[in-house]
């Protein structure tokens, strides 16, 4: 019983911490001055004054669409990658499993400024291009990580099933092999999207001078310390996650449990 | 087959979003938040050019993204920034044909002072930044504070009050060279000196005062002052306009202050200059625009720097909402005060000395009250939610 | 691992080169290209005038070396680093510990509010770090302790997951044979329970420590905006623009924490081999 009882005063605190600053933002968001210490009274004004801002709703539309778009293009390939490799002989196979750990390891600005350096000498301009390769660059990595230990725990026998049935390599593949590691993609794609939706460190090295941002690099540039927009477009973006833990947790359940796992 | 088409769809998007706009434009290379809607607006209703601006947030950086091959059609440089490219890499620029402009004459119109600032420099130097650039804000370097915490004697110490960090919240500018530049200032040496010993006296000046607490800003001047988070900061002579202006729109409670310290400052002075790469035909469109009356006088319905035309800084100082404001239109160039110039051994040392104080920045000592209180604090929580959960156990 | 493959025989090759060519396109000039760009230029003397010239020199390694500021920057990063590693240690385990306790339907729920922070940008986390210290704390602001309290709460996340990961994989049994030998719970926690969650130790530390020591974003808005050597790349490539300078200081980071790398694996290796 008592330990119980440490137990859960612990978990509290600690998740108390956890999310105090993030409910402390929410709460202030809705802040009719624009101080971060007194509340004056409740106000829409900032969520308000965020869709007007023109530059800000910008870098949400780019943050979005390049997630999106490198999602899409590196979840694709990452996986086209991943069944690839498993077919490849050993010391290929093995060769490119390690160079594709590369960017995985590395810190976020050791590829942020070898992207920086490629794009400089061969003069290629910053901008939407710069910053849409980069963030396919370093999701595709992720995406194979995921897909490949489904691919390889697969059955053989099934696809050769398959074409003992008649089927073209093309039908195996999209008929029966992809179908198998349908939920492995999904957890890729997923781990792309946030990778590239949050991403700063990058984005902002291979955007650097270019008026293209990413929310992250916007709000960055924003030395301005205090804008209580800031608050406003946080707390829809946690609202929209606060969306998808609500439906992950009452939908799907236990099951969610392993997706964390691989994500971690 | 779904799938492909709902992609090719995004890309389409993607597409429109990145091509919008197939109007001319003319691209500017300049420092964040430094033109105004209202200029730009009307530059392009009247001649249908778009004008885009790719923003910096130092000279420095500006001077690696222009060396490095980025295209640009006009870049707002400081006037030691617009020096180094100059010096060192001249086929960048393309220099300003004055003939073409015709909405500023620059033997009259220039405002008071900058005119004389000009002449100066290519008097002394053989140096004139006119044929290179058009001029564009200018002002000078000050303290900005609050009246009402910061003592006068104080006040009369000039620079030094920004080693007065145990007894008020202080600040310096978080740039290199003005910060240096108040150290060399105050004890005696020119703020472009290349004389390494008097670089490591400024440097070892400044870390007295960091080492009792010394804050560091760049555009959150405009939110931390108003917030009373500073006592004393180093301002331009325009932020420190505007924030004035905003405390008094306000109706803030704060009583704001601007000196130019005695033992001298910073006269700094902004130029439009043209890129090698640029579309002429639009530039000149676009220098014409800014440098006339209306075009001018647009650009200062946000922006509070000194204009450099002399009759739109004249209106600047009859439509003052205060006194103090007014006065900031007024830039005294005495004989105690300077403008940088371009010089690599000077700026190394500098960057060195600053690298230096960088590295080792602490906060403020943190006193022993503020322990007490947060340990307290700490156990005060962790003993509530515990008697909560406890005495909810006991309850079941 | 086993040696598991699609299909006996192998699949069709020219399938396989098709889908397999793309990533290999991305892998080679996005990835491996820039980091042997970067490494030459490394060597490359960086000059104010032109950003990329030839002639190769160690001057670049050998004033980072010589530079006293930027080593003292490096050693306060990995200080910081150091501090916050320790810290969601101390923080991070027991958290994982108590969530393997708790029911499994709670624990998809705490494991789900553990990792949804770590959805939300960084630079927002941070923004909001900063107004929730300034709100109950305001003198801690800018020193090193807000820097670690910052690094620890966007770090924990990465932490605890690894670590929960392999304590759901310990085999209860383990336990009980344990106790059945007469270990206390304590003894037995100390000499079962921690020696096989090691490796999930380890992949935390890795996780954490390193984004720790180069992050950008945390000095800049809880420490003074104080150059951290994530910052002193940044001013170093872009600020005086000598790329070369910039990605020798990146690749001595990478040796360095290469080197810490390896020396965790060996721990790693031996703590698993003593209990084999």
């Amino acid at each position: 019983m008592n330990k119980n009882i440490f137990r859960n005063v612990f978990l509290f605190i600690i998740y108390g911490l956890l999310y105090l600053p993030i409910i402390s933002m929410i709460i202030f968001s809705f802040n009719s001055n624009n101080s971060f210490t007194r509340f004056g009274s409740f106000s829409l004004k900032w969520y308000v004054a965020l869709f007007r801002h023109e530059k800000m709703m910008q870098a949400v539309l780019v943050t979005i669409v390049v997630a999106i778009i490198s999602t899409i293009i590196s979840t694709i390939i990452g996986t086209f990658a991943a069944i690839a490799l498993s077919k490849q002989k050993k010391v290929l196979r093995n060769l490119t499993l390690m160079a594709n750990n590369i960017p995985v390891i590395n810190p976020e600005i050791i590829t942020a400024i070898s992207l920086f350096v490629l794009f400089g000498i061969f003069q290629i301009p910053k901008g939407y291009l710069t910053m849409l390769l980069a963030h396919i660059a370093f999701s595709t990595p992720y995406v194979i990580i995921t897909v490949y230990p489904k691919v390889i725990s697969l059955d053989p026998n099934l696809s050769d099933a398959a074409s003992d049935l008649g089927a073209t390599p093309f039908q195996t593949l999209t008929k029966v092999i992809l179908p198998q590691i349908k939920v492995a993609i999904g957890a890729g794609a997923a781990i792309a999207f946030t990778m590239s939706f949050d991403d700063f460190v990058i984005s902002y090295f291979v955007t650097i001078g270019s008026g293209v941002s990413n929310i992250s690099t916007y709000l960055y540039t924003l030395k301005r310390a205090i804008d209580p927009k800031v608050n406003a477009l946080s707390a829809l973006i946690c609202l929209v996650i606060g969306l998808k833990i609500t439906y992950d947790y009452f939908i799907s359940g236990p099951k969610k449990i392993k997706k964390e796992r691989l994500k971690g | 087959m779904k799938r492909l088409f709902l992609v090719l769809i995004l890309f389409l998007f993607v597409q429109s979003v990145v091509a919008c706009d197939k109007r001319p434009e003319v691209k500017i290379l300049a420092p964040g938040e430094y033109m105004t809607e209202e200029t730009i607006k009307a530059f392009s209703k009247k001649h249908g050019i778009k004008v885009v601006i790719d923003e910096f947030a130092s000279n420095e950086e500006a001077i690696t993204f222009i060396k490095s091959g980025a295209e640009y059609d006009l870049i707002l440089p400081s006037e030691y920034a617009l020096e180094q490219l100059i010096v060192e890499n001249p086929e960048y620029l393309k220099k300003v044909d004055w003939n073409k402009i015709t909405t500023f004459n620059k033997e009259t119109d220039l405002s008071n002072g900058l005119d004389e600032l000009l002449n100066n420099l290519k008097v002394d130097s053989g140096f004139d930044l006119l044929e290179y650039g058009v001029p564009y804000f200018w002002g000078s370097v000050g303290l900005l504070y609050n009246s009402e915490v910061v003592a006068p004697e104080d006040v009369q110490q000039g620079w030094e009050l920004l080693r007065m960090g145990d007894k008020y919240n202080v600040a310096f500018y978080d740039s290199s060279r003005d910060a240096l530049m108040t150290a060399l200032v105050t004890l005696g040496y020119s703020m472009n000196t290349n004389n390494e010993e008097e670089v490591n006296a400024a440097k070892a000046w400044i870390e007295v005062g960091a080492k009792k607490g010394v804050g560091y800003l760049t555009d959150d001047i405009f939110d931390e002052i108003p917030n009373k988070n500073y006592d004393v900061a180093m301002a331009y002579s325009g932020d420190a306009a505007e924030i004035i202006y905003r405390v008094y729109d306000e109706e803030i409670d704060l009583q704001l202050d601007f000196v130019t310290p005695e033992v001298g400052t910073n006269i700094w002075i902004d130029f439009l200059a043209i890129h090698s790469s640029a579309n002429e035909e639009n530039v000149y469109k676009f220098l014409n625009h800014i440098l006339s009356y209306d075009g001018a006088l647009e650009n200062t319905r946000s922006l509070f720097y000194a204009s450099p035309r002399e009759d739109v800084r004249q209106g600047q100082i009859r439509t003052a909402s205060t006194e103090r404001i007014k006065e900031l239109y007024t830039i005294d160039f005495r004989e105690q005060d300077e403008i940088f110039r371009f010089d690599p051994v000077s700026k190394e040392l500098i960057d060195n000395a600053w690298n230096s104080i960088g590295v080792r920045r602490q906060g403020k000592p943190i006193n022993l009250s503020t322990i007490i209180i947060t340990v307290v604090g700490g156990v005060l929580v962790v003993g509530v939610i515990a008697t909560f959960i406890i005495v909810r156990r006991k309850r079941r | 691992m086993k040696k598991v493959r699609i299909s006996k025989n192998g699949g069709n090759k020219t399938l396989n080169t098709i889908l397999v060519f793309p990533y290999y396109m991305i892998l080679f000039s996005l990835i491996l290209v820039p980091i042997f760009i970067m490494v030459v230029s490394s060597f490359l003397r960086g000059d104010s005038n032109n950003l990329f010239q030839v002639s190769l020199t160690f001057e670049n390694y050998l004033n980072f070396f010589g530079n006293e500021d930027y080593l003292y920057a490096m050693g306060r990063s990995i200080w910081l680093a150091l501090l916050t590693t320790i810290s969601t240690l101390l923080i991070g385990y027991p958290l994982a510990y108590f969530i393997t306790k708790t029911k499994t339907r709670t624990q998809a729920l705490l494991i789900l509010l553990i990792s949804a922070p770590m959805w939300i940008n960084l630079v927002i986390r941070t923004i909001a770090l900063k107004q929730i210290i300034e709100l109950i704390i305001p003198s801690i602001l800018k020193t090193n302790t807000a820097m670690v309290f910052g690094l620890t709460h966007v770090f924990l996340p990465f932490m605890v997951l690894p670590i929960y990961t392999i304590l759901l994989k310990i085999d209860s049994n383990l336990i009980e044979a344990a106790n059945d030998l007469g270990a206390s719970k304590f003894v037995a926690f100390l000499k079962v329970i921690l020696p096989l969650s090691l490796p999930g130790v380890m992949s935390g530390i890795l996780m954490v420590f390193f984004p720790a020591a180069t992050t950008l974003v945390i000095p800049k808005y809880l420490g003074n905006n104080v150059f951290l050597i994530g910052d002193i790349i940044e001013r170093v490539s872009i600020l005086s623009g000598n790329i070369g300078y910039g990605a020798a200081i990146a690749i001595i980071l990478s040796i360095i924490m290469m080197a810490m790398m390896l020396v965790v694996k060996r721990v790693d290796k031996f703590k698993g081999e003593e209990y084999e």
